[in-house]
């Protein structure tokens, strides 16, 4: 066990984790120069393409140390973006050291920081690395400093990299052998492994992918799941390579998979530990708290006879991603859907385009909200995650809505222009800690809700994209929230009111109207848009009706083609919503979102 | 080239109609798709007899030719009168000599009085001219006096055309210079055209066609009601038993075609149900004759009252539609909308069957 590292990256998002992985999967063989595609260890065609890591996944190098002996290294790769954050502290739950990659251009940004502060809590051996040295806007000693000033070690201590050219990339290999330490199990106790991931395979059931503290796990074993209460047989174990790759057996501070037979997730819960049939459950692992998402929004197909392909295709998305939840709602003006819940406004749209490509649905997802906690007069305590079930004002004794702690790590010049930010998104002003002498973490308080529309937009485009940032859901407080209805040719579309604070709410309805009036195309009448707040009109727009719509000739040869693009035309009217006489395009119903 | 083309043409002719047995008889007859008089007048009066020697029409056909008007000499216009040609139809475009010149045509606008009268002295019955607005630079004073102009010439026939941009480079350089006419604006050029010539007696009987009584063009209220067709020629396109066919475009291949006695169609379509009914309620819908709802229901077992009622009754309220007794027509300003209409009321089976 004397020969075993485990260990993640903790990066931002284009830091280069990715390409760091994959050239320690070139140097030690892992896989050969042949096999290898850019991004080895991303597998999802969206991950790619958005260019980041959505689910946790392992890989099992061989590393030759310069003593001749061979170190079996377990990378858990960790996912970047904020929405996923949960996942990080179920890898880092799984790893004794961390490789801490920062870019010699960027410096340090806010989701790092509060990566490092998980990974210190668990006291991880966090070994500092400044990646990308040889780009020619490369800061390294400033970054350098910075890093060493958070962690609190010497310059010295952090390492350079070029994960493109491979630069320092061996001497990083050295320094996990000698710095990380190994697991400390024993394989002669009774097992305990840590489910830190799993997904399904149609014919192994649900992986688990596990992180062996004490003990042994064999093929055919009898296994507990002391959480979720279920037992099952070890199906098959194995390595990641990164692909499933069966063994004979897993022992103590190994890292790879388990297939359990079963056949939802939610069996085998994340965090949830796997112990010998018939053992204590007190022998159980400490584990993670549930994920529950943040987020809310239905999801409608357009057209409603897809409404149960939308269930199966929700039903096996599940499978594999457990921290999605949905249940049916109706709205009069979409029909049947789901009130589905996510981790963030990523997390939503990483959903909405699987569903839409792998399941070839076409959907309408209406305006996201945060989860409110509703008491009524009759002092019962409800959760509200829709405009759909908030309570008649009148019988509401107490409205309360998310709080987060918002961290942003900004140039330190732009600190007024972040501040007015956090004033508009009705935030508290907390605490400014310089990083660097131009660097600055700066420390809020702000609704949740206010952080979902277009915070982070608008925090990039204030700082020029400098800034970045982070939050985590802090608690409860009172609030002033009111429901914003859309009236359409005089009726109410459900489906497009959302709720916001009373205190932004004629801005936002005002705001909202405009680019609806923008997103609906014209059409051969007249579409009046209102906006209501409790029954009292706040702001109206009108889209005018289309005055020229014909070709000016149409004979002999022109038929055909006129035919064609009626039929291709009324084809595309499928991606609309017809709601009355109006068509209302998708993107109409997450108007609120969009810029 | 020239002759070659028309000996071409000559067989192309010829060898279709031999297919037909009984040879259809045909209503109308129309020789287009640019300027057919570029040929000499003796060479017309060839190509004319052998057409008439493969084709049959009915005693009062209509044979209409295009012309532009620096073609149409007396001499010209009387060999055409001599072939049985009963209907010109001249692209005159505009009244403004600036503006004509801008639009690159060589004719000049004092030119046009004359025309109209010795078509007439010629013999020819119907004389209809064309008009285009909207083009950039184009002013509604100038487009006023053109009407106007052309009110008082009296022509029996006024086609006036809606400027399209096509993806045609000067096109796309005109929309990046701004010149191009909105289509808020088109209305009011396309308002003033239908002002103006109801008041001087013409009858509004298609979206960009006006005609004096007893002078609307048989063979293009054919093709609007879904009438069969045959063409031949370069470029052109036939309908004939549920199918479309075009005819190869560029001349060369074309006579080359015929030559090495190669089928000169470039595509064939056939026209599903679904299609012969979406065509059935969007090219009726574009002339003032409108949709005639029993007979769509007789042929198509469809109807549109059922499926678009709502859609009809917001169309009648608003001004864009009319229906009286089974007829579903267009007014004015509806028949500027005449696509987008025909697309509200298509069958809903047809964003389905193409999935």
């Amino acid at each position: 066990m004397d020969n075993i590292r485990n260990f993640c990256i903790i990066a931002h998002i284009d830091h280069g984790k990715s390409t760091l992985a994959d050239r320690m999967l070139e140097i030690t063989s892992t896989i050969s120069v042949r096999d290898m595609r850019d991004q080895a260890l991303d597998t999802l065609d969206l991950e790619r393409e958005h260019g980041i890591t959505i689910k946790a996944t392992a890989v099992r190098m061989k590393y030759i140390f310069h003593d001749a002996r061979q170190y079996q290294f377990n990378l858990i790769d960790t996912p970047g973006h904020v929405d996923f954050s949960y996942e990080v502290s179920r890898a880092l739950a799984a790893c004794e050291g961390a490789v801490l990659l920062v870019d010699a251009a960027q410096g340090i940004e806010a989701q790092t920081v509060a990566n490092i502060y998980k990974a210190l809590e668990l006291d991880l051996e966090i070994i500092p690395v400044v990646n990308k040295v040889d780009m020619p806007t490369a800061r390294p000693l400033e970054v350098r400093e910075e890093v060493a000033d958070i962690l609190g070690v010497g310059i010295d201590d952090v390492l350079q990299i070029s994960g493109k050219t491979g630069t320092g990339v061996d001497e990083l290999l050295r320094t996990i052998v000698e710095k990380i330490p190994p697991p400390d199990g024993k394989t002669e106790d009774s097992l305990r492994a840590l489910v830190f991931d799993s997904s399904y395979d149609r014919h192994r059931g649900v992986m688990t992918y596990v992180r062996i503290a004490d003990g042994k796990l064999q093929p055919g074993d009898r296994l507990y799941l002391p959480g979720a209460n279920k037992e099952f047989e070890a199906v098959e174990v194995g390595i990641f390579t990164p692909a499933f790759k069966p063994v004979e057996s897993l022992s103590a501070g190994e890292v790879g998979y388990v297939g359990t037979g079963l056949k939802d997730v939610h069996d085998c819960p994340v965090g949830d530990s796997i112990l010998t049939h018939g053992d204590s459950a007190s022998n159980a692992l400490e584990g993670y708290e549930p994920v529950t998402p943040m987020v809310f929004a239905g999801i409608y197909p357009t057209d409603p006879g897809q409404f149960s392909d939308l269930r199966v295709a929700l039903e096996t998305l599940r499978l594999n991603d457990s921290a999605i939840t949905f249940v049916p709602e109706e709205s009069g003006a979409l029909g049947f859907g789901f009130r589905t819940g996510f981790l963030g406004l990523l997390h939503m749209e990483i959903v909405r385009e699987r569903l839409e490509r792998e399941y070839d649905l076409n959907l309408v997802v209406t305006s996201p909200t945060v989860e409110y906690r509703v008491t009524t007069m009759d002092g019962v305590t409800t959760t509200v995650d829709g405009p759909a079930n908030m309570p008649d004002p009148s019988k509401i004794d107490l409205l309360e809505e998310p709080w987060a702690k918002l961290s942003v790590v900004s140039p330190a010049e732009y600190i007024g222009a972040v501040m007015e930010l956090v004033r508009q998104a009705r935030g508290e002003v907390g605490e400014i800690e310089y990083l660097e002498p131009t660097r600055v973490l700066l420390t809020y308080q702000v609704p949740m809700g206010e952080l979902l529309v277009d915070f982070f937009d608008k925090l990039k485009s204030s700082t020029r994209g400098y800034a970045s940032m982070d939050y985590d859901l802090m608690g409860y407080r009172s609030a002033e929230i009111v429901r914003v209805d859309v009236l359409v040719n005089g009726d109410r579309v459900d489906a497009l009111s959302l709720m916001t604070h009373k205190a932004n709410a004629v801005v936002i309805a005002r705001d909202l109207l405009l680019r609806l009036q923008k997103l609906i195309p014209r059409q051969l009448f007249q579409v009046a848009l209102q906006a209501a707040i409790g029954g009292r009109i706040v702001a109206r727009e009108n889209v005018p009706a289309l005055r020229k719509d014909v070709l000016a000739k149409c004979y002999g040869g022109d038929v055909s083609r006129k035919r064609k693009l009626l039929e291709k035309q009324k084809e595309g009217k499928k991606r609309m919503k017809r709601v009355g006489q109006v068509d209302i395009p998708q993107e109409a119903f997450s108007a609120v979102l969009s810029r | 080239m020239m002759s070659g083309y028309l000996d071409a043409l000559d067989q192309e002719i010829a060898s279709t109609m031999n297919y037909f047995d009984p040879r259809p008889i045909g209503s109308s007859l129309y020789i287009g798709g640019g300027t057919p008089t570029l040929i000499h007048r003796e060479q017309f009066k060839v190509f004319m007899d052998n057409l008439h020697s493969h084709i049959a029409l009915t005693s009062n056909a209509e044979i209409t030719v295009e012309m532009n008007p620096s073609d149409c000499s007396y001499e010209y216009l009387n060999t055409l009168s001599s072939c049985k040609v009963n209907r010109l139809s001249i692209g005159v475009q505009s009244f403004s000599d600036a503006e004509l010149n801008r639009l690159g045509r060589t004719h000049s606008s004092k030119l046009l009085n004359a025309v109209i009268h010795d078509a007439k002295s010629a013999g020819i019955e119907s004389v209809s001219i064309d008009l285009l607005y909207g083009h950039p630079g184009h002013t509604m004073e100038s487009w006023k006096d053109t009407l106007e102009s052309s009110i008082k010439l009296r022509p029996d026939h006024i086609s006036c055309y809606a400027l399209t941009l096509g993806s045609h480079r000067s096109h796309m350089l005109s929309r990046s210079l701004g010149l191009v006419i909105p289509d808020d604006e088109m209305v009011e050029f396309y308002g003033l055209a239908t002002d103006l010539l109801s008041k001087a007696g013409y009858t509004h009987y298609e979206t960009s066609n006006w005609a004096l009584n007893g002078h609307q063009s048989e063979h293009n209220k054919q093709i609007w009601s879904g009438a069969e067709y045959m063409a031949f020629g370069c470029g052109a396109h036939a309908y004939i038993d549920k199918r479309r066919y075009s005819i190869i475009r560029h001349p060369q291949e074309y006579i080359n075609s015929i030559a090495s006695k190669r089928s000169v169609v470039d595509s064939v379509e056939k026209l599903t149900g679904v299609d012969l009914l979406v065509e059935a309620i969007t090219l009726p819908l574009r002339t003032s004759d409108g949709i005639n709802i029993t007979e769509l229901s007789r042929r198509f077992n469809y109807s549109i009252m059922e499926e678009h009622s709502l859609v009809i009754s917001n169309l009648t309220e608003n001004g864009l539609a009319l229906l009286e007794k089974d007829r579903l027509h267009l007014t004015d300003k509806g028949l500027f909308l005449a696509d987008g209409i025909g697309g509200q009321l298509l069958p809903n089976i047809v964003a389905n069957s193409k999935t």
